[in-house]
């Protein structure tokens, strides 16, 4: 990457700004997609659950939790109700993580969604995860647009 | 006899993908089993001169073990095309097949076709052939669904025939593809074709799967076509990954790949499985399926297949940053790419031969219908024309003979009053007298201004029989013209110009005889 590379916008970040993602035993929860799209805005955290033969990582579960920030009066809270982990294909990406997200009238408490894989998942060190939230039943725009990048690393 | 005649073409020219019934394929698969030309002829129990019909099964033949139809296969047929009106409308089918098959398809061609076959079985009132034509139709559009309009007319068309179970099962099916087509929205840019859907379009399309597999009602091929397409579909949902996965490896299980149609079908299949169970995260799996399908013996006949699956090896591998792996199938992905490359280009070559031969052809016809258009709306402009240019020839031609005439009359004339000699002309009635010195004849004539000398390089007794009677020889080396003599002496002449010319003894008696 260009060294000299300074974010400007929100796309810059989506695309250009990788975050990490931390798959250790243990960890509790962390950051994973930030949607700053319009006035409402959300963190979407996730705490992952998992073990580590050899160097890889097999993954079991993740439980999804949204933190809503600047609802306007009258404005739906938002919390994950649905999600998908997938292997694609695509240039630089290598797991694509659907998420769906549905309107809650009051602020929800405790963890929105947990989803537990029927079979375990297996995520490589340095893959590069990407999310792509969407509101059930609801089409149009593009689920695939700016990349947010997420690469998978190891804390000891 | 006729009936059974009829039967028996149905029979054989259904196509595979698209036959009525599945019982048709049931026939045909046991006997196509073991690749034996023989033992479908005999199953058939032609006689000899069956050539036609034998036509038919070859063209069928060809594609279920080969996979591809050759060129001369298709011009014999060709010439089996102006016999009836059954053999026209198969022959256009088969031909749209054809081209629809081949590796390098030519679908505005394959379109035609199909429709001069829909035109001539709806004059005929063949409810059979028309239902068959426009089951192609469909596929066509299936294939290519840009121009949604007209699709939709043929969709709607085919709803018109649902006499038997299958006609029920394809007119259903033709619908469902159709929804799909019109309820898919653009917007991802994948490698992968993806289409996404408004839930409640998903649940309704999903909801027409199941009762389309009621329709199939068992028969292993329809079934299997059904299942494949609900696997596609559901997949684009990630979701519902798990049900398109298992989906698709019944219709898998529905073709035990014995004959290259099924094998083809079946690798379809195997490669979406692939492609489901790689995004479900079951990499290895993914791979040994694409392996599978790539060990098997029809792999090497079709290249496009061939590419595909080394496509989405790469991919996978790719993904998996298992670098070398991933290198290797990208090298046979474009070498298979390339070798497929050259042989479009081969094609496009000799399709472009033929197309510009025809061009030319059609150039020079439609010149002179050009040609013969306007006459016939401009009769009168081109009327007058020609009578102009008739009355100009037959002016110029009269000219031509009067100037002849003119010409042979001056001549004649020409001859009595003087001659031409040497570009000298001669006028009898001037010319005075002709000495000779050496090889050389010298003329004295009468002039306005006096006496006029011509030299020309002549024998004088080659001259002497030319001249008229009153031209006499004198001399060895004098020719005198008479009317110009005053006095006549013994030895000489004297002229009346005032010359004297010698008389010589050899030709003093001729000079003053009368006659010469």
């Amino acid at each position: 990457m260009n060294e000299n590379f300074v974010p400007e916008t929100v796309s810059d970040v989506r695309s250009k700004i990788f975050t990490t993602l931390n798959l250790g035993d243990g960890d509790n929860f962390q950051l994973l997609h930030n949607d700053v799209n319009g006035c409402q805005s959300f963190q979407l955290f996730g705490k992952i659950t998992g073990r580590r033969p050899n160097n890889d990582f097999k993954l079991q579960k993740i439980e999804f939790k949204i933190v809503n920030s600047n609802v306007p009066d009258g404005a739906p809270y938002y919390c994950v109700s649905d999600a998908k982990i997938s292997r694609t294909s695509r240039d630089g990406v290598n797991v694509d993580v659907f998420v769906n997200i549905k309107p809650l009238g009051s602020k929800s408490t405790g963890i929105d969604f947990t989803y537990e894989l029927e079979e375990e998942f297996l995520i490589r060190m340095g893959d590069i995860l990407d999310y792509h939230v969407r509101e059930e039943g609801v089409i149009g725009g593009n689920r695939f647009g700016n990349p947010c990048k997420n690469m998978a690393t190891y804390f000891k | 006899m006729e009936k059974f005649l009829v039967g028996i073409l149905c029979l054989i020219s259904n196509h595979l993908i698209w036959a009525q019934d599945d019982q048709y394929y049931q026939v045909i698969f046991e006997h196509f089993k073991e690749f034996n030309l023989e033992s479908a002829y005999q199953l058939i129990n032609l006689e000899d001169d069956d050539d036609e019909i034998l036509r038919y099964i070859q063209f069928d033949y060809d594609y279920f073990v080969n996979g591809e139809m050759s060129e001369d296969r298709l011009k014999n047929l060709e010439s089996f095309r102006k016999y009836s009106y059954l053999d026209s409308v198969i022959f256009y089918n088969l031909k749209g097949d054809h081209l629809l098959r081949r590796t390098f398809r030519d679908d505005s061609i394959a379109f035609s076709c199909y429709l001069k076959s829909l035109r001539l079985s709806e004059e005929n009132n063949d409810s059979f052939w028309v239902s068959e034509t426009l089951r192609r139709i469909n596929w066509y559009f299936v294939q290519n669904p840009s121009d949604v309009d007209l699709y939709k007319k043929y969709v709607q068309e085919i709803q018109n025939y649902t006499e038997s179970s299958a006609d029920k099962f394809w007119a259903k099916y033709y619908l469902v593809i159709y929804d799909m087509t019109v309820s898919a929205i653009d917007g991802d840019e994948l490698e992968s074709p993806k289409m996404r859907f408004h839930p409640d379009d998903f649940s309704r399309i999903e909801n027409s799967f199941e009762l389309l597999i009621e329709l199939s009602d068992g028969k292993p091929l329809l079934s299997g076509l059904t299942l494949h397409m609900k696997g596609l579909f559901l997949g684009e949902n990630v979701f519902k990954i798990e049900d398109a996965i298992s989906s698709v490896d019944e219709a898998i299980k529905m073709y035990p790949g014995s004959s290259y149609y099924e094998w083809l079908r079946r690798t379809k299949s195997l490669t979406l499985l692939a492609n489901l169970k790689f995004k479900n995260g079951k990499v290895d799996e993914a791979i040994d399926i694409l392996h599978s399908a790539l060990r098997s013996e029809f792999a090497s006949n079709d290249l496009g297949l061939r590419k595909s699956i080394y496509r989405n090896l790469e991919l996978i591998h790719s993904s998996n940053k298992v670098w070398d792996s991933s290198r290797h199938y990208l090298k046979l992905f474009r070498k298979v790419e390339n070798e497929l490359k050259l042989q479009e280009n081969a094609f496009r070559i000799r399709q472009q031969e033929i197309l510009l031969e025809l061009e030319g052809k059609e150039k020079t016809i439609t010149g002179l219908r050009r040609i013969v258009e306007s006459f016939k709306r401009h009769k009168l402009i081109y009327g007058l024309i020609i009578f102009g240019v008739f009355l100009i020839a037959s002016y110029s031609a009269y000219r031509w003979w009067d100037e002849d005439r003119k010409y042979k009359t001056l001549k004649k004339e020409l001859t009595e009053t003087g001659m031409t000699i040497k570009k000298v002309k001669i006028i009898f009635a001037e010319l005075i007298y002709v000495e000779s010195i050496k090889h050389h004849l010298t003329l004295y004539m009468e002039d306005k201004d006096g006496i006029k000398e011509e030299i020309i390089r002549f024998q004088i007794g080659k001259l002497e029989p030319l001249l008229p009677s009153y031209f006499r020889r004198s001399h060895n080396s004098y020719i005198v013209n008479k009317k110009f003599v005053r006095h006549e002496l013994a030895d000489k002449v004297i002229l009346k110009t005032g010359q004297h010319i010698p008389i010589s003894r050899t030709y003093k008696d001729s000079f003053k005889s009368e006659d010469r």
